[in-house]
């Protein structure tokens, strides 16, 4: 028990990260990426074939599959999305639902359907608790570094002027642009950082599962959660929905465990639709 | 610069195939309160969206310090030294009250002086220091104002539009908010104030334009204007 | 004088907030009424409670010999109250003719087969017949207000609502509705209109009633409705001593 536990909150901060992109981009941008679930995923393999290529730890892969995710991000709401947004929100939503197809599909194609897996030298380590069980090392750095993005984020949105301007948009984006702000151009920076956190919940996922190109609908499913949970726009909330995801599933097993996660949601759907930590 | 810092010239605006802007032409002239009333419906406030940048115009020019400006997104305008403070506020409710005054000093020009710029805003509304941290959706109708004008001074603007701020307001506050628009003015800002509130807009600016369905119908400096042209104006009796 | 409808004593708002205060006023049978007034001051709420879209708290509303105060907005429709839209949603697929055939058939009840006549003649008032077939979503402006009234004329309406039917129309359109409206009162319609632009009101109506602050502030004859100083004050605002 106790270790279902401590392994439960060990993968909240991974689920807090699978989710954040999620709930920025459908706060921001009022956009459900369906396709956030395979960026997650296509990090990964990203992160996969630096590691193996040049011979880096998964970790330091984060220097390049970061920026890069970033990139593809922006240019991909400024190149496409945003166009598409100007007819109404549902070209966009297909259009998501096909980059996940074509992604998924891409990565089958070049990778096959074998199971992958990032590979750390720390793998197997653990910290005993006496008779408490033991603290997976792994589990930790991964849950760390879910923690600390989260709080980076957090103080990027809260005290710079980039940040500043996103939360704005959000809030209202006509009174944001009479305050100086391109709009779109906001966007383009919201879906960037979006994919970038989805850069590092890719390489976390991939140190601690395995992966196909087809998992990452089921991350997709663990944002969505997390969405609903935790409300938009909170970090904290997106936290807590985290570990309660986390928690849920180990707690179930892997028999039950996605199914006490969808009861949580649908409770949650029921009696505090805006989510807990909502305003 | 030329001696109007404002000239909108047979600017017309539709939404779709609603007319709402006919053939509006006014000047604001540097450093003076101009105040556009009219009745609800009477095109003003598209008329603002459309200097602004929130609206484009289907038709006629816009010019600022001279330039033309006409079609400019938002945020372009508001980098020249234009800012709207736009009806009913629209503070950044989830956002505090510092975290709003912030965000308008974020056109580039008007970064730098923002710390000492801040300070004067505080100065201006002594109770938006005292709420710096409270999120500005938890303030009253004329708090928010305040928060709005605040903003906008934020950006160093050397023109502000004022769209019905007075609004929903008592009559108290109305008289505070126009003090300060006053002491603003006094300070070098150019003011357009667009009112319902006919007599205590006219009494306050230099120059009143009257706008009835579209177009702008009586024009003059304010003290020569008499209450029973501006009436039948108004009325369009 | 034969009143159609009278709001008594009339308390309504939305939640908490109370925007009606003791409303009162009658409509006579035949006439066009007029309703102005400030932004803010009750009017699109008198107009909501009066189709049944809110229920007032306090006082009662009688409409043709009933008390319709707490009735369903589809009851007060089958009774004869025909509403219009501020701003004008026609199933933009359908012509022109099929717009108002389901407006009858769906608000008076009629049959197909009864309602045809009624709506040939509905678009005959309203100067839309020779458009009849055309797909609702290619009208002009002007002319999407035209089908709205059509539309409410196919309820078989006693009373019609018109909701800032003039606004956004240039001068000369705004001559064509005031035309419409006068031919819809000698149709025998009796007419509640609601508008921005006051050289209509006066021009088009028998009676109005300025409103402020949720109560009615002056009902008479419009040219002495406007010429009040009281009136003036609520538009214009009060002059104070600094």
């Amino acid at each position: 028990m106790a270790q279902q536990l401590i392994n439960g909150i060990l993968l909240g901060g991974v689920y807090a990260l699978v989710g954040v992109g999620m709930t920025m981009i459908f706060g921001i941008v009022q956009l459900t990426n369906l396709a956030h679930g395979e960026f997650i995923i296509l990090a990964a393999y990203l992160s996969s074939v630096i590691s193996v290529g040049l011979g880096l730890s998964p970790l330091l892969t984060l220097i390049i599959t970061v920026p890069l995710m970033f990139v593809i991000g922006y240019i991909l709401q400024n190149v496409l999305i945003n166009k598409l947004m100007e007819r109404g929100s549902e070209p966009a939503l297909l259009v998501t639902f096909g980059l996940s197809i074509i992604i998924q599909n891409a990565l089958l194609l070049i990778f096959s359907a074998d199971a992958n897996r990032l590979i750390v030298s720390f793998q197997a380590l653990s910290i005993p608790l006496g008779g408490m069980g033991r603290i997976p090392v792994l589990n930790l750095v991964v849950c760390l570094i879910g923690i600390a993005t989260l709080f980076v984020l957090n103080l990027f949105l809260k005290k710079t002027y980039i940040g500043r301007s996103i939360r704005a948009t959000s809030d209202d984006k006509v009174a944001a642009a009479l305050m100086g702000v391109n709009v779109k151009q906001t966007y383009g920076i919201a879906m960037g950082l979006a994919l970038a956190t989805a850069a590092i919940a890719g390489t976390m996922v991939g140190m601690i599962y395995p992966f196909y190109p087809s998992t990452g609908s089921g991350y997709l499913i663990i944002a969505f959660g997390v969405v609903v949970i935790g409300g938009m726009g909170s970090i904290t909330g997106t936290l807590v929905a985290g570990f309660i995801f986390g928690l849920a599933q180990v707690l179930g097993g892997s028999n039950y465990g996605l199914l006490i996660g969808y009861l949580v949601l649908i409770v949650m759907l029921a009696v505090r639709p805006q989510g807990l930590f909502a305003k | 610069m030329s001696e109007n810092i404002l000239a909108i010239e047979n600017v017309a605006a539709r939404y779709g195939d609603f007319l709402a802007v006919q053939d509006a032409s006014l000047c604001v002239p540097n450093k003076s309160i101009v105040s556009i009333i009219g009745s609800n419906g009477a095109g003003k406030s598209t008329l603002m969206d459309c200097v602004a940048g929130v609206h484009k115009p289907s038709s006629g020019r816009i010019f600022f310090k001279g330039e033309d400006i006409t079609g400019l997104p938002a945020y372009e305008i508001v980098r020249r030294g234009l800012s709207l403070v736009p009806q009913g506020s629209r503070c950044f409710v989830r956002m505090t009250v510092e975290d709003n005054l912030i965000m308008g000093s974020f056109p580039g020009c008007a970064r730098k002086g923002a710390t000492s710029m801040l300070e004067k805003v505080y100065e201006l509304f002594p109770v938006l220091k005292e709420k710096r941290n409270d999120l500005s959706g938890s303030l009253s109708g004329g708090q928010r104002q305040m928060v709005a004008i605040g903003r906008s001074l934020m950006s160093q603007p050397d023109l502000i539009l004022f769209d019905e701020i007075s609004l929903g307001l008592a009559p108290t506050i109305i008289k505070d908010i126009y003090s300060r628009i006053r002491q603003i003015n006094a300070e070098g800002t150019s003011i357009v104030l667009v009112e319902q509130d006919v007599k205590r807009s006219v009494k306050t600016s230099d120059y009143s334009h009257v706008m009835l369905k579209g177009k702008i119908v009586l024009s003059g400096p304010s003290r020569e204007l008499t209450e029973e042209d501006i009436k039948n104006a108004y009325f369009g009796i | 004088m034969d009143t159609l409808l009278s709001f008594k004593n009339v308390d309504a708002g939305y939640g908490r907030v109370k925007v009606l205060s003791d409303l009162n006023f009658e409509v006579y049978r035949g006439e066009v009424f007029g309703v102005i007034g400030p932004n803010g001051c009750g009017k699109t709420t008198m107009f909501n409670a009066l189709i049944g879209l809110i229920q007032p708290t306090k006082g009662e509303i009688h409409f043709d010999g009933h008390n319709i105060t707490n009735m369903s907005a589809n009851a007060r429709c089958n009774l004869g109250l025909g509403r219009t839209y501020q701003v004008p949603r026609p199933f933009e697929n359908m012509s022109v003719f099929e717009n108002v055939l389901v407006a009858a058939v769906h608000g008076a009840g009629l049959s197909e087969q009864a309602a045809r006549p009624e709506c040939q003649r509905a678009l005959e008032i309203t100067g839309l017949y020779d458009k009849h077939a055309v797909r609702s979503g290619e009208l002009t402006l002007l002319d999407r207000k035209r089908l709205e009234i059509a539309r409410a004329l196919g309820t078989a309406p006693k009373m019609l609502l018109l909701d800032e039917v003039a606004a956004g129309l240039t001068e000369a359109e705004v001559q064509d509705v005031m035309a419409l409206v006068a031919n819809l009162k000698a149709e025998g319609f009796t007419i509640i209109w609601i508008e921005h632009v006051i050289e209509t009101m006066v021009n088009s109506t028998n009676r109005l009633m300025c409103m402020s602050e949720g109560t009615d502030l002056l009902i008479g004859d419009p040219r002495e409705v406007m010429a009040s100083e009281q009136v003036e004050a609520v538009y214009l605002g009060v002059e104070e001593d600094e």
